[in-house]
């Protein structure tokens, strides 16, 4: 038995040595001469001209034939025949969660095998940290979206196609009146234990990172917690911020967790509800709850903030080999300045385009009205897991 | 391989004895099985167990690295992830809790889903119930559904108002509302389960009652046993390998499962070692994620391991011998029609009920409104740009799914890899099965049996993330298998490994090996023996296996997400991913294709086969 065991040990010892060196995730590497070539060849990065000319991207991407796509969003079908039709050039496209495509990218990357030519997805931190820093993704935005770009997003790391939110929905059925909470802080009141429902934030997606935005934000928690309570707060034990505290007691105030969001929107707005909960919840559930007719709106008027603010992201991977036609799409992508084109299926309620010229979609007000608290990439990523463990601790 | 090690003069008759222990068949078929399984299953776990100790890009932002000031070194050993599983301030919740509650739940399930799935194949295949046909096949419809609806129709009958949304039927009719307890947690996930996985002990357990010569239990009768001391002194034992390999795959299968037990228990924030698997691996942490899938590994073997020892199955009866065979079932008297009721309730409630919940949604333009002013086929047929009753597009634009060009190919895939895997399952079961029961006692048996079985415990989604770093680049001869069907099949062939070896040792089990003996003695060879006497015998465990492995790969996703292309995808990716777009018809429309193939699929084996449950059964 104890032979059987050694002889297992070296086995795995021998194994493993097998696998060692085939991570490429070392310290940041200086752009590698290949990927300078590549750069220049596909004219991204750097060597993006400033003025750029369609026609000969245009026919470049025709001659390229196709661009394969990796995608957390199901709508590109439905804009994907047009765009086959106007310029001939083939989508090939693999619907997969974010945190699929950057698992699947990095593997593939590290093989050195490099089928994709754009991805499009949320989670930036990530994104930014692990893909961009370390020369896996090139941000691309066409010259003439980046002039009618609000300035906020021209920073990012990468090319930021839409906003999402997460806000607080209430029943109207039973809260005709509007919201029956105006702080943050009211959830964690006693009437509301047991009431609060929203997609388990453990369970990944940009929910984790939301709720990390507390701690972010833990000085206007403080101030919020002043206005709510008319006193300072006072900080219990393993909580350094305002922020720490108020996930604490949010905690201690008995959420119900669910494994996705429809669940969460379909609970508070239900009819003939006597004692509804309140959820998180992405605005653009209120069209599903438009559709099903539910009795639920959202909060717009809660401090310190009314919305998370969440960003897609699209970019171009390292040797794509079909960069013309990963420009077109991303051009395409981003719409035109109605709205439409790549963007239309995106221009419904919930979401926000980047672009200043494009009008918002009807029943939502801009997003610069609304007090909202945009995900902060870099910051996010170096403290999330920390927060998790936070969060874990006070479960 | 021992042998030949001691082996280092020039000792004659021990070398003729190592030259003939290796000229066994078994021998030769173990090392090629060896060999094969150390590639496809050892190297995958090694990487499992490399990931487990090694600092990722991501663990630079661990707190229990940033605090402590340590240099996290991607690719360096670390013992970082096992402290914080087993020795930090988020071990209780992130691993003592939910361990607590996948052993409940899976204890729980597994007993559960072994009564309903052992009685309902004693009852179909040794008595004379009336309908058994028809109820057998009927059985294995949970299993191929998937677990969703089953849960669903548990929330909509027991759901108490703590999740919000309308009242559940419980509650309407008699006013109670139920305790959270009867709402949601273990109870529920429990059951629910149950419904779902008892197959596999019917499956194999009917497997192996169809092959038992019913001579011997009367034979018991006429020397004065009763009908109890028949059941456990001859029945039970003969085939208890079967019920075995029916608590392995149960219990194993229980452990890992993901879906039911987060919508039934994070309402109550009711965790599972499955559920921290899938956050950790979500959140960018393989290496917690893969110290809690050793532990589970670790449970799996400790639990076979036991029973093992307990139930002392490994004394297995052989019951098929060459001498005539027939099967008379038995009569349950006066209680017949009884008996038959309940089984009858069952199915209804338990089967129809939550296949028509699936079916049902389907037509439905909006979730949740039941009434016949919202059906309509949409989902299944309509054009793109329907405008609904409601005066809104239906389904955001999309066209029914059988207008849907992907479907074709998607459903062709699916096809084409679940008769692939399952056919060559079944043939490296049979080989398996050979090796392990005719070598037993052996090291190289031992090895492939326990290898063989590993790929079962690995979650899924790690299992596919493995194989997608190991053959996307050529390693040696071998090319880069990224983007092929071969790398699909592959995959899920080394994940069904266990079902084939299960039911092919269960099966090789019950081999007299006089028989073979007496083919050697007429000088037939290996394969002769082996297509003329073998297989013919062990065609019902073989046929068992395959419809596992059929049913298991038809729904299976994800352990090949990260490995389809979209050449190579197939039906269940599709059907996730409108079900995550909140597509929920499109997504349940095909999962009643996937349904209706699988249903289709085991129709065909059993016409055709002319085996298994259908010779016990009679007609």
């Amino acid at each position: 038995m104890k032979k059987a065991i050694l002889i297992a040990l070296v086995l795995i010892a021998g194994s493993s040595l097998l696998f060692a060196g085939g991570s490429k995730e070392q310290a940041k590497p200086k752009v590698d001469p290949a990927i300078d070539v590549w750069m220049k060849e596909a004219q991204i990065g750097p060597y993006q001209p400033a003025e750029e000319n369609w026609d000969e991207i245009i026919k470049a991407a025709q001659a390229e034939g196709e661009i394969v796509l990796y995608a957390d969003t199901s709508r590109i079908s439905k804009f994907q025949d047009a765009f086959e039709k106007e310029y001939g050039v083939k989508i090939v496209y693999s619907d997969l969660g974010a945190a699929e495509i950057k698992d699947k990218l990095k593997k593939l990357q590290d093989s050195n095998v490099y089928e994709v030519d754009v991805i499009t997805c949320g989670d930036t931190p990530e994104l930014y940290a692990e893909f961009v820093d370390f020369n896996r993704l090139f941000k691309y935005v066409p010259r003439e979206v980046e002039a009618v770009m609000f300035d906020q997003f021209k920073d990012e790391k990468l090319g930021i196609q839409r906003l999402g939110g997460k806000a607080i929905a209430y029943n109207t059925e039973v809260y005709p009146d509007g919201s029956p909470v105006d702080s943050w802080w009211d959830l964690t009141r006693p009437e509301w234990k047991g009431k609060l429902i929203m997609k388990d934030p453990m369970l990944g997606g940009s929910d984790m990172n939301n709720m990390a935005m507390f701690i972010r934000h833990a000085d206007d928690m403080a101030k919020a917690y002043k206005a709510e309570f008319g006193k300072d707060i006072v900080l219990s034990e393993g909580c350094p911020t305002a922020g720490h505290e108020f996930i604490k007691r949010l905690l201690k105030n008995d959420i119900i967790f669910e494994k996705g969001g429809n669940d969460a929107i379909s609970g508070v707005g239900a009819k003939g509800q006597t004692n509804p909960p309140l959820g998180i919840i992405s605005p653009s559930k209120m069209r599903v709850a438009k559709e099903e007719g539910l009795n639920a709106a959202l909060a717009w008027d809660v401090k310190p903030f009314s919305t998370f603010l969440n960003m897609t992201a699209v970019a171009i991977p390292v040797h794509a080999k079909h960069p013309n036609a990963a420009k077109l799409f991303i051009k395409y992508f981003y719409g035109d300045e109605k709205g439409g084109l790549g963007f239309k299926p995106y221009n419904t309620i919930g979401n926000w385009s980047v672009r200043k010229d494009v009008k918002v979609p009807e029943g939502q007000k801009p997003f610069q009205e609304i007090n909202a608290w945009r995900e902060d990439g870099d910051w996010l990523y170096n403290n999330v897991i920390i927060f998790r463990d936070f969060w874990m601790k006070n479960m | 391989m021992s042998d030949s090690v001691k082996n280092e003069g020039f000792d004659s008759p021990l070398l003729r004895k190592t030259s003939r222990e290796l000229k066994k068949p078994e021998r030769i078929m173990g090392m090629i099985l060896l060999l094969v399984l150390i590639f496809f299953v050892f190297m995958p776990l090694v990487n499992i167990f490399k990931t487990a100790f090694t600092f990722t890009l991501s663990d630079r932002r661990l707190p229990q690295v940033v605090f402590k000031g340590i240099q996290a070194v991607p690719g360096n050993f670390t013992l970082v992830h096992l402290e914080r599983v087993f020795f930090s301030d988020i071990s209780k919740n992130m691993f003592y809790k939910p361990l607590i509650n996948s052993v409940v739940v899976t204890g729980g399930l597994t007993i559960l889903s072994m009564l309903i799935g052992c009685t309902l194949a004693y009852l179909v295949v040794r008595t004379d119930l009336p309908f058994k046909k028809a109820i057998a096949n009927v059985a294995t419809i949970p299993y191929v559904i998937p677990s969703w609806p089953i849960a669903l129709a548990w929330l909509t009958l027991f759901k108490n108002q703590r999740i919000g949304g309308s009242q559940g039927w419980f509650e309407y009719i008699t006013g109670i509302s139920p305790p959270n307890w009867l709402s949601y947690g273990p109870v529920p996930i429990i059951i629910c389960l149950s419904l779902h996985y008892y197959a596999f002990s019917f499956i194999t357990v009917s497997g192996a009652l169809a092959s038992i010569d019913s001579n011997l239990e009367e034979t018991g009768a006429l020397l004065g046993a009763n009908r109890r001391q028949v059941m456990s002194k001859i029945t039970l034992p003969l085939v208890m390998p079967a019920i075995l390999s029916a608590f392995i795959l149960t219990f194993s299968k229980g452990l890992g499962t993901f879906g039911t037990p987060a919508f039934l228990g994070l309402p109550v924030s009711y965790t599972t070692l499955a559920t921290q698997i899938y956050s950790a691996i979500r959140n960018n942490l393989p290496g917690d994620a893969f110290i809690i899938a050793i532990i589970m590994i670790i449970i799996s073997g400790l639990t076979i391991y036991m029973n093992v020892k307990v139930i002392g199955a490994r004394k297995s009866y052989v019951t098929i011998s060459g001498k005539g065979f027939r099967s008379k079932p038995m009569n349950l008297g006066k209680s017949k029609w009884f008996i038959f009721a309940l089984v009858l309730l069952f199915v209804v409630t338990c089967i129809f009920l939550p296949l028509y919940v699936l079916l049902y949604q389907t037509f439905m333009e909006v979730n949740g409104d039941y009434s016949l002013s919202n059906f309509t086929l949409h989902y299944w047929i309509g054009a793109a740009n329907t405008i609904g009753s409601r005066g809104n597009v239906l389904g955001e634009g999309q066209a029914g799914i059988l207008r849907n060009p992907e479907i074709w190919l998607t459903t062709w895939n699916s096809i084409r890899l679940s008769i692939t895997v399952s056919v060559l399952a079944g043939i490296i079961g049979i080989f398996l099965g050979y090796a392990i029961v005719r070598g037993r006692g052996t090291k190289l048996s031992a090895a492939c049996d326990a290898f063989s079985f590993a790929p079962y415990i690995i979650p899924s989604i790690a299992f596919g993330a493995v194989y997608l770093g190991m053959f996307s680049k050529p390693i040696g001869f071998f090319p880069s298998l990224y983007g092929t069907f071969t790398l699909l099949v592959i995959v899920s062939l080394a994940k069904r490994l266990p079902f084939s070896s299960r039911t092919g040792s269960s099966a090789m089990m019950q081999i007299d090996k006089s028989l073979e003996e007496a083919g050697s003695l007429v000088g037939a060879g290996f394969y002769t023996k082996f297509t003329k006497i073998i297989y013919p015998l062990t065609k019902s465990g073989f046929v068992a296996g395959f419809m596992l492995s059929f049913i298991s790969t038809m729904r299976e996703l994800s352990l090949i997400v990260l490995l389809v292309t979209p050449e190579t995808k197939i039906l269940p990716t599709m059907t996730f991913r409108y079900t995550e777009g909140g597509y929920h018809q499109f997504g349940d429309a095909i999962a009643i294709i996937l349904v209706t193939l699988s249903l289709l699929g085991i129709y065909i084996i059993r016409k055709y086969q002319g085996t298994d449950l259908a010779k016990g059964i009679g007609d």
